[in-house]
């Protein structure tokens, strides 16, 4: 599957964020795009997966065009800043809350994912009792535990001990070799520098191919 | 849906759901002030459900939640993108929505009755119930239910309020809807005089009670569920439509042409009315006898039983909708009624809004003329009430607005039947409550409409 980027331009008010953005993303590859605070990272994975519409340009799920209309793309998983779970509920309900929505998967995919991710322990702790790791990687199991075709990561690794990353860094690769599309963003380097096939940089708007990527 | 149940299972079980109930509790305390001399429980169940302030205070409560329920249950992306589409998220959201709300309005009642049957005095009396309880009953069935499926499409007007715009907007609108309910005047007109009482829920004719009265109110509730369902439809067409489509570059010129033959077209028309009005008028002032009390139009509106009155506005309500119909047919080119609110460009659509009320204050400022014209040849007293004036220029630029909005949709036969209980209304006088919730949700909508910007 290819995801193409064509064109895009997102301003807010005044601010210009997203200038003419033009990418080819092909499934099977890990892509990470790097980007100083404020550079637009967020947004522009909120625009590929419709939850912003750009102001200019287009966003092509192999050649389909979702941003147009008010459908999201299909087989998506997003973990996108604010992940805004319930606090009343166990980390576990909160996932089962999200799966009944698509209703594709049951609760053992869910404890499989929970387990993914070094989460198993405090599965049935409530939400509100969340350690900011944990929080984190909820939002990761929240966004694979659906078996999707693209997946979304912004600063995925923030707060997760060394351990659960490696682990959730395997976890990634074996996706990637079942031809899943993912895409991560962050602005420290370290954090995904072995894992990535492509690194690019996103600077004033425009995305281009990160200098200085073969050290 | 299974989405539906968990999110209800999951709602009951937080801290919030509970504190809700509480409040419940506290307000069904207010109904007690009610039962002061009534010994039948039918009415006493009755009167709490026509009592104002609680149901003000019950609607605000279901306000609150369903703002909760939207900053967390339903808040996050990860809800909003697995719904695949923003139907489905809406349609998710209302049916969690409406089934929460409504165990709410049931766990009301059980309060409400468990004080009732403990206030009132010798208990359930059997003959009572026989004689009179029966009709009481149905009564109070239909008036229970009635009243929560008014407040759930009020509320979920609100919801799209939530969606659309800030929740400040939110707050102010909730603060106009309480209004409303219990019985404010919101005053439009400076005139104290001019104030009318309105109700929103109609809940003062159900005494005595019989058969007529209920029809009279299955009547009028069907009116009020075809206005607010109509406006249910705008404010969800607009959420769409802020949230995915796109601005296009607009033609001007060829709009500027149209517009020259509009005007062309539109001043055969205001001759055509002008004579029809003219007409009817003098008529009028040969008619009656004693007319020391001239005045034209839409505006003749305190002489309530006189027919010819009567055909008079409906006559120029349908001139206006006309003229409106017309205006539409060639603002949106050759005839093809564009859906506005998926219009190519925002200067069409204020332009648009802008021709509206233009028209509408032209054909008004032109019925001043006519009035005044005819007065003088009939050497008549005229009095002339500029509040009512402005009121009824309000009126008719709010319905001008209206048919603009919901034109297009596919709900046609909804929309008219909305048009033609408005006319309804403004026949029997509820001239403040019609004004006060078109103002409020149309203003919005078209000051919105004219400066959109991102809304993320
Ligand atoms: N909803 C919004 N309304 C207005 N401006 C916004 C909005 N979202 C983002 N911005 C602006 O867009 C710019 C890019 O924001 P974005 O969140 O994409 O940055 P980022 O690259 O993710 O930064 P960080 O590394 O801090 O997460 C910022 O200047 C921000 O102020
Ligand atoms: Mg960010």
């Amino acid at each position: 599957m290819i995801l193409k980027i064509n064109g895009l331009v997102k301003n807010f008010k005044n601010e210009s964020v997203l200038n003419d953005i033009n990418y080819e993303f092909v499934s099977g590859n890990i892509y990470g795009i790097l980007g100083r605070n404020g550079s637009g990272k967020s947004v522009l994975l909120k625009i590929i997966s419709g939850l912003y519409k750009q102001d200019q340009g287009k966003v092509l799920f192999d050649e389909i065009n979702y941003n147009d209309s008010n459908d999201f793309p299909k087989d998506v998983g997003i973990s996108i800043e604010d992940p805004s779970f319930l606090n009343d509920l166990t980390g576990f309900d909160n996932l089962e809350l999200l799966a009944s929505i698509q209703n594709k998967i049951g609760k053992d995919d869910i404890n499989k994912i929970l387990d993914i991710v070094n989460l198993t322990e405090e599965k049935d702790k409530k939400y509100k009792k969340y350690s900011l790791g944990m929080k984190q990687k909820l939002s990761l199991a929240q966004a694979f535990m659906e078996n999707p075709k693209v997946i979304l990561l912004d600063e995925p690794f923030n707060g997760i001990d060394r351990i659960s990353v490696d682990k959730i860094k395997n976890y990634l690769i074996n996706l990637k070799k079942k031809d899943v599309l993912i895409i991560i963003t962050t602005h420290i380097k370290d954090d995904i520098a072995g894992l990535c096939d492509v690194l690019l940089e996103l600077e004033d708007g425009k995305i281009k191919n990160y200098e200085g990527s073969k050290e | 849906m299974k989405v539906v149940k968990n999110s209800i299972k999951y709602f009951f079980k937080t801290d919030w759901s509970k504190w809700i109930i509480v409040f419940i509790f506290l307000i069904s305390l207010l109904s007690l002030g009610a039962y002061r001399d009534i010994v039948d429980l039918f009415t006493a169940l009755l009167r709490s459900y026509s009592d104002n302030s609680f149901i003000a205070f019950i609607f605000l409560i279901l306000a609150v939640n369903t703002l909760y329920l939207y900053k967390t249950l339903f808040y996050s992306n990860n809800y909003l993108i697995r719904t695949n589409n923003r139907f489905k998220y809406l349609k998710y959201t209302l049916l969690t929505n409406l089934i929460i709300s409504f165990i709410y309005y049931l766990i009301s009642f059980l309060f409400v009755l468990l004080f009732a049957l403990f206030k009132i005095k010798g208990g359930i009396d059997l003959n009572i119930i026989f004689n009179y309880g029966i009709l009481g009953f149905l009564y109070f069935l239909y008036h229970y239910f009635k009243v929560f499926i008014i407040l759930f499409v009020i509320l979920n007007i609100s919801r799209y309020i939530l969606l659309t715009f800030k929740s400040l907007t939110y707050v102010a609108f909730i603060f106009i809807l309480i209004l409303f309910i219990i019985n404010f005047n919101f005053p439009i007109s400076l005139d104290p005089n001019a104030i009318y009482k309105f109700n929103i829920l109609f809940p003062y004719y159900f005494f005595p009670l019989n058969f007529n009265s209920l029809k009279v109110d299955a009547t009028y509730l069907l009116g009020e569920l075809c206005i607010l369902y109509s406006f249910n439809i705008i404010l969800k067409n607009y959420y769409l439509y802020i949230k995915k489509v796109k601005f296009k570059l607009l033609n001007l010129k060829f709009l500027k042409l149209e517009y020259y033959n509009f005007i062309k077209d539109n001043i055969k028309y205001f001759i055509l009315f002008f004579i029809i009005e003219a007409f009817m008028i003098l008529t009028y002032s040969f008619l009656t006898p004693n007319n020391n009390v001239m005045y034209f139009s839409l505006n003749l509106i305190k002489a309530q039983n006189d027919i010819f009155i009567i055909l008079n506005k409906l006559f120029s309500i349908l001139f206006i909708i006309f003229i409106i119909i017309l205006n539409l047919k060639y603002i949106y080119g050759y005839g093809k009624a564009y859906l506005i609110l998926r219009t190519d460009n925002k200067k069409v659509l204020f332009f648009v809004i802008l021709s509206i009320i233009l028209n509408i204050l032209f054909i008004n400022l032109f019925l001043l003329f006519i009035g005044i014209i005819i007065s003088f040849i009939r050497g008549l007293n005229i009095s002339f009430n500029f509040n009512t004036f402005v009121n009824i220029l309000f009126l008719e630029i709010y319905i001008g607005l209206l048919i603009n909005f919901i034109f297009y949709n596919k709900y046609r036969i909804l929309c008219f039947f909305s048009l033609i209980f408005i006319i309804l209304f403004i026949i029997s006088f509820k001239l403040q409550l019609i004004n006060i919730l078109l103002f409020a949700i149309i203003l919005l909508l078209s000051i919105k409409l004219l400066k959109i910007q991102d809304m993320e």
